[in-house]
């Protein structure tokens, strides 16, 4: 059973931050809920006292802002997967991969933040928004905005001793792109084992675009891996599998090169079959 | 610390107290909002499904969450709407209006659901209806694929979602104003085939039947007759629990509030295999609120068989309640009484224990090893075969001289397999609430398939005589065999015992995985001769089986195996030699199916196997060696269910017509193309199609029995009393069908009621497939009592010069030559109030020496990735020939709902551990049991015949849809792949290796 001494909704984001830097409390932000009041639930978690939950501050949204989408990081993977801006972009990947997180009863609740800060190691929609350049926004309490590409956010499950910062954007480049997804699963709607997605620039932009927050540079085919390492990651990164009951170490990291190379494939395809990949210019 | 919150509930606010950690779907439960079921506690169950907006002046923002995986304080200020909400007539809140009592209305949706058979258990339907719902309101004409996305979340053990898919796509249409056909059912009768042919003689029916002995004798089978003139019974009659189950009403375990009634929690061990050096109670029950805590000490020492099996249970005896000794992760500690299941969770945490780790074995194959541990060294334990070496139970049994028989034949085959542990997994968990009533009886109400064998059993074991104790069992949210046990209702009535308080126990679905009961894995290794044509002349078939921590079931289970796997065929000889040992994991049981889905997955693969090595088509080897009608199946002497055995003859089999129609539907002849076979624009996929026959049993010979009690009521109605238990398989509608038959009145006018230990008689209980077959028999016997008494009182009375053999019931009447009808209710006022008067009614007890074998054929054609090893299934097929289907609808829902489980079975379910004996598994989703969005295509063909011995010629259907599926799956990878792959489930790695080994 779910044992806590305290349940917060601030409505401003300097309150959440205030109870969040307020040590003498083990408290923790609650976004959805769909992964953390289960872990209460089965007392997985007993290192929190209290929680915050971030319903009352404004984070659910979407914007489409000169080149870039600014995703609320309330907002749940239903309403993103919905959002028609996401429906376009590099082929709808976003939906694509919004399906695997969960069925619609949980993507109704999770959350887009919450996604970013657990950073499932099978989660597929993050190696989407690793592929699409994502980058994450955060806010400390001496109310500081920083912007870090996701790649290197360093996400995990939210401690209470952590916890002095909030997510509160995703961001992503509205780029000309096509993207191209495989998986493995143990059925067709099981996490996967090993998943990965490539995003392909469209023709006519350069190779090297901007993402949204920096300056970091756009590859013409981004590919992101997830199933592989504590957390979905980038493809050139160095591979470290970790094997469990699913898969071991060595199936995951032959797998990697079948699906990177799938979905490498699926993606230029999309990308020549379209034409001219989604319909965005950054 | 308490705070308000505000929630309008089905549009009426309501200002609820809540603490900070409590769950939505409990402080709706508290409101009586029972339609919220408790599937687990991680969201993925979505049996707790609501529809929440906190913009209610916009209806489209409603979206589907689950109540479980939300605090309640998130939902403050927030609209929700549940089932109950969509009950159109209400008046308020969740209190059902005068007209709605009066009459149930149903929505579209509740009707189809009904109609189609959409609902088995129950326990998930709410949560369906609600996502289905929300999915028409948005999409008024949505395509199967959005009616199956609509519903993924909402797992459904029973169902196999064919028949909730297609009531949400009948509703749709509806609300469009058409008029959608009625549902259809492929059932076919086989056709008669006359007097058995003579060996030498072409085969009447074109298969080429063959086998040695009885085979060549001319006899006459009654066969493949449709039951005539049956008004109710082979009818699609709508389940008569539907309504109450559509609208989520409150009828399980569950859904009571007792006053006073205290919440318990178990300890269960950290550690596989452990003495308790100590345990330290006194912090837990410090704890204002706790109100028992209780441990091995606390405990009188009995020891007993938790198996719930019949008198007297079959050996060994190795459990007590609570013990100083743990032998699994998971097992029982502790147990804890308290107020709240918060000072539950803090009194278990405070409790100390100290071990004394002890060396464990997690492998059977360990388990005889010399110098292994022994997991059993109590000395007070009974009738273990052999504790030192850890083998619970011994089983060799021979039909004939296997041996000579092998050595003389013409070419002999050995292959072994290995299957796997897997979960019941039904979505509701186990549950039990006791509480002493008026009389100072304990009253237990447990979800259990069987309430007479756990008032028997748990009587010793609480020191009360059998008389001071009332089991009652409401609708049970699914079983599968895993509450055909006695698992928890000792631990929970103990402590209302202590106590003197009601105590509400249930399991959390941790604790279901690590603490409730399994699927026996098993090592089988098979060892069969044939002569120069292909006929079988022995099989030996070895088996060492992993019991866990427990026996229980382990030596029925396993008899089972051997039945299965030495009877599927004809055989001059036979021996079945089977070890069941004792290692430190948690502890297989009863499971659908029960020994016979292991004992097909390597007996099927053998033969095919085996065909292949001798040089013939497997499929005409099978079926040269399949056993027919007339022949006997002599390992039943030998063996019978761990105890006395007796003669067996088959006396129906449309397994040639299962074979056949099944090859039609699956397409077998794909087989043969290229093209299919391996699609040129997709070099890494190859498909399959395979086969696996399938032998099962009805009820266990000799043994099982099951009573009825009918009684007129004044209006021409009848009560119908059985102690049979529906886990959701419809036969509460089946039984009530049979007496509606024989009793000439439509379905309506029986009051079924099961099952009270107090008011209902006796039954086993459901298991062994013998519900239809057993208690329908006892509920045909009380009905032809009945019926008789009837007839004679309007003989003497209503009907002049007529004698009681000439009338009979029909319409609701009782009918004389001529067209002289008196009614029902006439016969009723005039027996009860006006003449000699007395009350028309029976019992009746029915049990058989026979256990007629349903047949069946099952396909699966695949899809094989050939560079991950990923198997994606395109299509199932089951032809079944369960005798006459005394309800088609209900009888086809058991075959998508288990072949499905079968699936599971096959593919992707599975108990896995790390070094210490500890489950790497703790909830819905890495235990993977399939959803709606993910099913390959379902086709279910029932082929009638006429079992002369069955109720209208019933025989069963329930378990033998999980018995051919892993191995027509194997059977399909062999055919797509040419690789054999002899261990399940076929994960893509282990599919991977068998690939890249063949390569090398």
């Amino acid at each position: 059973m779910a044992i806590l001494a305290e349940y917060h909704r601030p409505k401003t984001l300097e309150h959440a931050l205030e109870l969040l830097a307020d040590r003498k409390s083990k408290r923790i932000p609650l976004a959805g809920g769909t992964d953390l009041v289960g872990a209460l639930e089965t007392r997985q978690r007993r290192d929190v006292d209290g929680v915050i939950d971030l319903a009352g501050l404004d984070l659910s949204f979407i914007q489409r802002l000169d080149s870039s989408l600014h995703v609320g990081s309330m907002t749940t993977l239903s309403e993103l997967a919905e959002h028609p801006v996401c429906n376009d972009l590099a082929g709808g990947i976003l939906p694509v991969t919004a399906r695997f997180e969960g069925p619609p009863n949980l993507r109704n609740a999770a959350t887009i933040g919450g996604l970013v800060a657990l950073a499932e190691p099978d989660s597929e929609l993050f190696a989407a928004l690793l592929a699409l350049n994502a980058s994450v926004v955060t806010v400390d309490v001496d109310g500081m905005e920083s912007h870090t590409q996701l790649d290197d956010f360093a996400g995990s499950s939210p401690r209470p001793s952590h916890g002095r910062t909030l997510i509160t954007e995703i961001r992503l480049p509205l780029c000309h792109a096509a993207a191209g997804h495989a998986r493995i699963a143990r059925t067709p709607m099981d996490r996967c084992i090993v998943a990965a997605v490539v995003v392909v620039a469209g023709e006519g932009e350069s190779s090297r675009q901007k993402s949204a927050s920096t300056d970091d540079n756009f590859d013409s085919a981004r590919s992101a891996l997830c199933g592989l390492g504590p957390r979905p990651q980038l493809a050139d990164r160095p591979l470290v599998p970790r094997g469990d009951f699913k898969g071991s170490a060595e199936y995951r990291l032959a797998m990697a090169e079948v699906v990177g190379k799938r979905a490498l494939a699926a993606a230029m395809g999309a990308h020549q079959l379209s034409g001219n990949g989604s319909d965005f210019r950054c | 610390m308490l705070s308000t919150i505000t929630l309008t509930i089905n549009g009426t606010q309501h200002e609820i107290a809540v603490q900070p950690g409590e769950l939505l779907r409990t402080a709706l439960r508290r409101l009586r909002i029972f339609s919220l079921k408790h599937g687990d506690e991680t969201g993925e169950s979505g049996s707790d499904a609501i529809l929440l907006t906190r913009t209610p002046d916009a209806p489209e923002s409603y979206r589907l969450v689950n109540s479980g995986v939300l605090l309640a304080s998130q939902a403050d200020a927030a609209s929700v709407i549940t089932l109950e909400g969509l009950e159109e007539e209400n008046e308020e809140g969740s209190e059902r209006s005068r007209t709605e009592l009066l009459s149930p209305r149903l929505s579209a949706l509740q009707q189809q659901f009904i109609e189609c058979g959409a609902i088995q258990c129950g326990y998930c339907t709410p949560a369906q209806l609600l996502a289905a719902q929300h999915l028409l309101d948005k999409d008024p004409r949505p395509g199967e694929a959005a009616v199956r996305e609509a519903i993924a979340g909402v797992l459904c053990r029973c169902t196999g979602y064919l028949k909730p898919v297609q009531a949400i796509l009948r509703a749709a249409a509806q609300l469009q104003g058409e008029t959608p056909p009625a549902p259809q059912i492929d059932v076919r009768d086989a056709p008669a085939t006359g007097e058995w042919p003579a060996s030498d003689q072409p085969p009447a029916n074109g298969w080429h039947d063959g086998g040695p002995d009885t085979q060549t004798q001319t006899r006459i089978v009654p066969v493949t007759v449709a039951p005539p003139r049956t008004q109710v019974v082979n009818k699609p009659e709508p389940k008569v629990d539907a309504v109450k189950l559509a609208k989520g009403r409150p009828v399980f375990a569950d859904d009571v509030e007792l006053p006073g009634m205290l919440y318990a929690g178990l300890l269960t061990s950290p550690v596989a295999h452990a003495r308790i050096l100590s345990i330290d109670t006194a912090d837990a029950l410090a704890l204002p609120g706790v109100h028992a805590v209780q441990t091995y000490a606390d405990l009188p020492r009995v020891i007993y068989a938790s198996g719930g099996q019949s008198y007297p249970q079959p050996p060994p005896y190795d459990q007590v309640c609570l013990d100083s000794k743990v032998r699994y992760v998971g097992d029982r500690v502790a147990t804890v009484a308290a107020e709240t299941p918060e000072l539950v969770q803090e009194a278990l945490e405070r409790i100390k224990v100290e071990y004394e780790e002890l060396p464990a074995i997690f492998s059977s194959d360990d388990a005889t090893r010399d110098g292994a541990p022994v997991i059993h060294d109590e000395t007070d334990a009974q009738m273990i075969h052999d504790a030192r070496r850890n083998v619970a139970v011994k089983l060799l049994v021979d039909h004939n001289d296997v041996d000579t028989a092998l050595e003389s034949a013409h070419f002999v085959f050995e292959s072994e397999y290995r299957v796997h542990q897997v979960q019941q997994a039904s979505i509701e968990p186990h549950i039990v609430i006791t509480y002493w009533d008026e009389d100072d009886r304990l009253v237990i109400r447990t979800s259990t398939q069987v309430p007479f064998h756990v008032r028997r059993m748990i009587a010793p074991l609480l020191g009360l005589p059998v008389r001071r104790i009332r089991v009652l069992k409401p609708r049970i949210g699914g079983g599968f065999g895993g509450k055909q046990e006695m698992l928890i209702e000792d631990l929970c009535a103990h402590l209302t015992i202590e106590t003197g308080r009601p105590v509400k126990f249930e399991y959390t679905r941790q604790m279901e995985f690590s603490s409730a009961r399994t699927r026996h894995p098993q090592r089988l290794r098979f060892r069969s001769g044939v002569d120069a044509g292909g006929k079988l002349v022995g099989m030996e078939v070895r088996v060492v089986a992993d019991t866990g921590a427990y026996g229980t079931h382990g030596l029925t289970v396993q008899m089972v195996t051997g039945f299965r796997a030495l009877s599927t065929y004809w055989l001059p000889a036979a021996r079945f030699d089977c070890d069941v040992v004792y290692t430190n994991k948690p502890v297989p049981g009863a499971f659908r199916g029960y020994g016979a889905p292991q004992a097909l997955f390597g007996l099927e693969q053998h033969m095919e196997e085996m065909a292949l090595a001798f040089g013939m088509d497997p499929v005409e080897f099978k079926r040269i060696n399949w056993v027919k009608e007339g022949q006997s199946l002599p390992m039943a002497v030998a063996m019978g269910e761990g105890r006395e055995g007796f003669p067996q003859t088959v006396e129906s089999s449309g397994l040639a017509e299962c074979v056949e129609a099944g090859a039609a539907s699956i397409g077998w002849d794909r087989r043969h193309d290229p093209v299919w076979k391996a699609p040129p624009d997709r070099p890494h996929i190859r498909r399959g199609i395979g086969l696996a026959i399938c032998m099962h049993g009805t009820g266990i010979a000799g043994l099982d029995m099951g009573a009825a009690s009918i009684k007129l009521n004044d209006d021409g109605s009848f009560n119908l009393l059985v102690g049979a238990t529906d886990l959701g398989t419809g036969s509460d509608t089946v039984l009530a069908q049979i007496a509606a038959e024989a009793l000439g009145v439509p379905l309506e006018q029986i009051l079924i009621y099961s099952s009270d230990t107090d008011f209902t008689p006796f039954d086993t209980g459901a298991y062994a497939s013998s519900t239809t077959y057993i208690s329908g028999g006892a509920v045909l016997k009380a009905a032809e009592d009945v019926s008789l008494q009837i007839r004679r009182h309007a003989a003497a009375h209503l009907f002049e010069g007529v004698d009681a053999d000439q009338l009979w019931l029909e319409n609701q009447k009782v009918l004389a030559p001529g067209g002289k009808a008196v009614s029902l209710e006439k016969v009723a006022l005039h027996s009860i109030h006006q003449e000699e008067q007395h009350q028309i009614m029976a019992t009746a007890s029915h049990m058989s020496y026979v256990s007629p074998p349903p047949f069946a054929a099952q396909y699966a054609a695949l899809e094989v990735d050939t560079e991950t090893g990923q198997v994606t299934v395109e299509k199932v097929v089951m032809a079944v020939d369960c005798g006459i289907a005394i309800n088609p609808v209900t009888a086809s829902g058991q075959v998508e709902g288990g072949m499905t489980q079968a699936l599971g079975y096959a593919l992707c379910e599975e108990m896995p551990y790390d070094e210490n004996g500890r489950l790497q598994i703790s909830r819905f989703g890495d235990y993977r049991i399939l959803a709606a969005n993910e099913i390959p295509e379902l086709d279910t063909i029932l082929v009638q015949t006429y079992e002369p011995t069955g109720p209208f010629g019933a025989k069963a259907i329930a378990e033998i849809p999980m018995d051919g599926m892993a191995p027509a799956i194997a059977s399909a990878i062999f055919d797509a792949t040419g690789v054999r792959i002899r261990e399940i489930p076929f994960t893509p790695e282990r599919v991977w290796r068998a690939l890249k080994s063949e390569k090398k």
